[in-house]
């Protein structure tokens, strides 16, 4: 009988909670990493320089609450591209790769489905990490923004799983122990702005910046940031460019991980 | 001159462990791994410490090599103290540890020996000759492996290089924990036969542990049998068959598909009422049994076991009595204890 | 002593050989450094006006890579250390009369490697950013005194964490929180002068702020907190402090172990 997704979802999500269950202190990251990450930058700049420059620069009202969503929104992605990414990896480490792969189903299924559940939750849980921080500065307000952040931080998700299956496939292809495009991630991030505006960088990295989802994701935050209520209209056509990453990121993403299948069971180094 | 390469005198070690309760809870556990193991290595023979999983071999390896320190007791190597003289005593050892890991991935076979010659102080000419000997002798140039990462090495190609290793500063002795574990008969014979000729031709002394009953009758010229931190026999193979002289094993092939083998030993010792008794899987989901007996007991024990067997519904195919061997001595001497 | 010169020999060509195999997480690593120095650094240049750049990049610069001396340190030596033990390669090196520590602190041929190298490049989008070249330095001789000193004080406070995991395990994010602390805190990123009043009694009270004062004075001839002469008798009071310190806690360490066996206990 073939394995049903709800059934590959349950069974991750089973090993999720035993896996977290003992190693208590990478939950405790989760919650801590957004702080470090905003208190990082905060320090730096205001030793440097002032806030009002930076609010000025970025035209936002309120700079402390945009750091700390932008780092959620930073913590998220490396998560969902760490988890989906060396998740392949991980299984070949722990020998559980050729029984993943012998789940009677697709593949790409497979290790798309398998890492989802602990993609969500530490992309929840980072956002989550940052509610007092919203609360804090904006109240009840600050906190439905953030919600709303939070449903375009799972939005974004998918075009970046997409992403990080290519990445897998390639990794396993290229039989390396660690994950060696561990550089991906803050490729991404830089060129999506998350701390500044993306205008300061070079035009040619601009354009390209375009095809990362973590950039529409970043906007988002970026509008209700901004404004008391974002502009509806803006939200949309944010939320339409990632539905079309989306589809041409799994699309690409279940091509690539065909062919690195084959070459994966003629090689033999499952 | 000294007769005895290594000396070993009511080694007794203790480890504490803390067992996990819950969330912050731990129990402080005491774990007596040896109680007293004394025995004595002769000069230019081959000496097996015989033990099951657990006995303390190898935390009686740890202390003659000088990593562990004993609670009590005393223990020498050539005359020299683990404790007082270890930086002595490591001279004069090959140690194999472990036949699976100790060596850096990225490196070669001949990297790895070259690394560890040197950290013995060997260079230049003489470090590559004798990294070149080494790996002669224990055939891993044979097999194409000598530029092959550490990585890519099979288990058996693993257990080679720790012995490479062990010897590449011609120690007069030699002291391996399980060399042969988990090896392909290939090797393991490979290895086998290389410590004989070392502790025949080259006149080193070799202690080596294992719980292969083959093995030991195989080489050893003595050996002595650990169980539960004591020495509990001592010997030559033949000395300890005549310790159980006056017994009869009896050996039975019996239907034994794999699903329940798992509690079937401590089921056939109830069924039957002995304690002394070796369960040992064969193929075609049968096992082989033996049951160490007193000579005229043989028949009221072949009796009740196929009588049990029947009303259990388990297959009896063959039925042999005869005289012990060593591992029917082992699991005599192992077995009552526990 | 012949002795020791060639085991010290095995344990460079060892180092050098293996950052050769991993070449490609070495890249990966260099990279990755790169990449996250930039998003933050251009995160903090935001609060600055364009107008200061070209006086704040050179300070930014620098404070970044003394922490790149502290955190590689941490990582290379210390992280490494859960490996050294678990492939039960301290038992290996003991049999050869070796200690582990000349092993460890060899790993900071690797941790350099990546430092240096990254550093030099983040310098050049730095210049790229401030429009000068933020290289140039004042007085080469100091600046090389100051890392020596503070490279003293990372790898001995390296070795320690590595002590430690023989018997503890330590969480990773521990350790990030403290290089953070040590960064803003501790006199890296910025001169104590610069802090404010009521932080700079912790900062002269973590041992780094002590060479940080000294490079910068040889970058940028800034004057240090309590004055050169004093800053490096303390730097050295605190380099050699640390070192000493290492020393005994890895000889406890070692005792401990031939004691209760060597353990993999927990993993960075
Ligand atoms: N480092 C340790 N800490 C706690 N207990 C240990 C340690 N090493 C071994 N033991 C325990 O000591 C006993 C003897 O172990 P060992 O000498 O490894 O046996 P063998 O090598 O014969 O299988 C076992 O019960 C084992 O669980
Ligand atoms: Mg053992």
């Amino acid at each position: 009988m073939p394995s049903t997704s709800i059934d590959i979802i349950r069974a991750s999500v089973f090993s999720t909670y035993a896996w977290l269950k003992n190693n208590k202190w990478l939950f405790f990251s989760m919650l801590i990493w957004p702080y470090l990450m905003t208190f990082l930058i905060l320090a730096l700049g205001m030793v440097y320089g002032s806030l009002e420059t930076y609010r000025e620069r970025l035209g936002i009202s309120n700079p402390v609450l945009y750091i700390l969503a932008s780092s959620g929104i930073v913590m998220s992605s490396l998560m969902i591209v760490d988890v989906v990414a060396t998740s392949a990896l991980y299984h070949r480490w722990l020998g559980t790769l050729p029984y993943l792969l012998l789940t009677p189903t697709k593949t790409y299924k497979v290790l798309i489905l398998e890492p989802v559940p602990s993609a969500i939750l530490s992309s929840t849980m980072s956002m989550l990490a940052i509610l007092p921080g919203a609360v804090f500065f904006e109240g009840l307000l600050g906190a439905g923004k953030l919600f709303l952040i939070l449903l375009v931080v799972y939005l974004g998700m998918l075009p970046l799983i997409g992403l990080s299956v290519i990445i897998a496939s390639l990794t396993l292809v290229l039989r390396e122990e660690t994950n060696i495009a561990s550089f991906l991630t803050p490729l991404i991030l830089l060129l999506s702005g998350v701390f500044y505006p993306i205008q300061v960088l070079p035009a040619i990295l601009q354009e390209i910046s375009r095809i990362f989802p973590t950039l529409y994701v970043v906007q988002a935050a970026k509008l209700t940031a901004t404004y008391a209520i974002p502009e509806i209209k803006a939200l949309l056509g944010l939320i339409s460019a990632l539905i079309i990453l989306t589809l041409i990121y799994n699309g690409t993403a279940s091509l690539a991980l065909g062919t690195s299948e084959k070459m994966v069971k003629k090689s033999g180094v499952i | 001159m000294l007769i005895n390469a290594i000396e070993a005198k009511g080694l007794v070690k203790n480890y504490v462990t803390w067992d996990r309760r819950g969330f912050f809870k731990r129990k402080k556990r005491v774990v007596k791994a040896l109680k007293g193991v004394s025995f004595n290595v002769i000069r230019g023979e081959v000496f097996g410490l015989l033990g099951p999983n657990g006995a303390g071999k190898t935390t009686t390896v740890k202390i003659i090599t000088t990593l562990l320190l004993p609670d009590e007791g005393k223990a020498t190597v050539m005359g020299y103290d683990v404790v007082s003289e270890a930086e002595k005593v490591r001279e004069v050892i090959g140690v194999t540890l472990s036949v699976e890991k100790g060596f850096f991935w990225k490196l070669t076979g001949r990297e790895n020996l070259k690394y560890f010659g040197m950290l013995r102080g060997l260079k230049g000419r003489e470090l590559d000759r004798r990294v070149e000997e080494v790996l002669e002798l224990v055939g891993l140039k044979e097999l194409g492996a000598s530029d092959k990462l550490y990585e890519e090495y099979s288990l058996g190609m693993k257990a080679r290089l720790a012995l490479a290793r062990a010897l590449l500063h011609d120690p007069p002795i030699l002291i391996l924990d399980e060399p042969t574990i988990g090896l392909d008969p290939m090797s393991a014979r490979t290895i086998r036969e290389l410590l004989v000729k070392l502790a025949r031709e080259e006149d080193k002394t070799v202690l080596i542990t294992t719980h292969n009953m083959f093995e030991a009758e195989l080489i050893c010229d003595h050996v002595a049998i650990i169980n539960d931190g004591r020495i509990v026999a001592y010997g030559t193979i033949g000395e300890l068959k005549r310790r159980a002289a006056d017994r009869l094993a009896v050996e039975m092939i019996i239907a034994a598909p794999h699903t329940i083998l798992g509690d079937l030993e401590t089921r056939i010792s109830k069924l039957i009422g002995v304690r002394e008794l070796g369960l040992e899987p064969l193929e075609e989901g049968r096992a082989r049994l033996r049951i160490v007996v007193k000579p005229g007991e043989e028949e009221v024990i072949i009796a009740k076991s196929i009588e049990a067997f029947y009303s259990n519904g388990i297959k009896v195919y063959q039925v042999r009595v005869h005289e012990p061997t060593l591992e029917d001595v082992f699991i005599l001497l192992t077995k009552g204890s526990k | 002593m012949m002795r020791n010169d060639i085991r010290i020999r095995a344990i460079i060509w060892l180092h050098f050989l293996r950052l050769w195999r991993y070449k490609f997480s070495f890249l990966n690593n260099i990279l990755t450094t790169i990449l996250w120095l930039t998003i933050f650094v251009l995160g903090a240049l935001m609060f600055i006006p364009s107008s200061k750049w070209g006086e704040m990049a050179p300070i930014a610069l620098w404070g970044i890579i003394m922490w790149q001396f502290l955190a590689s340190s941490v990582w290379y030596i210390g992280g490494w250390t859960w490996f050294f033990i678990s492939q039960g390669l301290v038992e290996e090196h003991l049999l050869t009369n070796t200690s582990p520590v000349p092993v460890l602190v060899g790993r900071a041929i690797t941790g350099l490697s990546v430092t240096l190298t990254a550093s030099l490049l983040v310098a050049l989008v730095f210049t790229g950013l401030a429009g000068a070249s933020v290289l140039i330095v004042y007085n080469p001789l100091i600046v090389l005194i100051g890392l020596v000193l503070l490279a003293t004080m990372t790898i001995s406070y390296a070795l320690l964490l590595s002590a430690a995991s023989f018997r503890i395990g330590i969480p990773g994010t521990i350790l990030d929180i403290a290089n953070f602390i040590s960064f803003v805190l501790g006199g890296l990123a910025v001169p104590i002068a610069n802090l404010p009043e009521q932080i700079r009694p912790i900062a002269l009270a973590i041992p780094y702020a002590h060479p940080a004062e000294i490079v910068r004075y040889g970058v940028r001839g800034l004057e240090p907190y309590l004055g050169l002469t004093n800053e490096l008798i303390i730097s050295i009071i605190f380099a050699l402090a640390l070192a000493l310190s290492a020393r005994i806690v890895f000889k406890k360490t070692m005792k401990y172990i031939r004691k209760h066996g060597v353990k993999a206990v927990g993993r960075m």
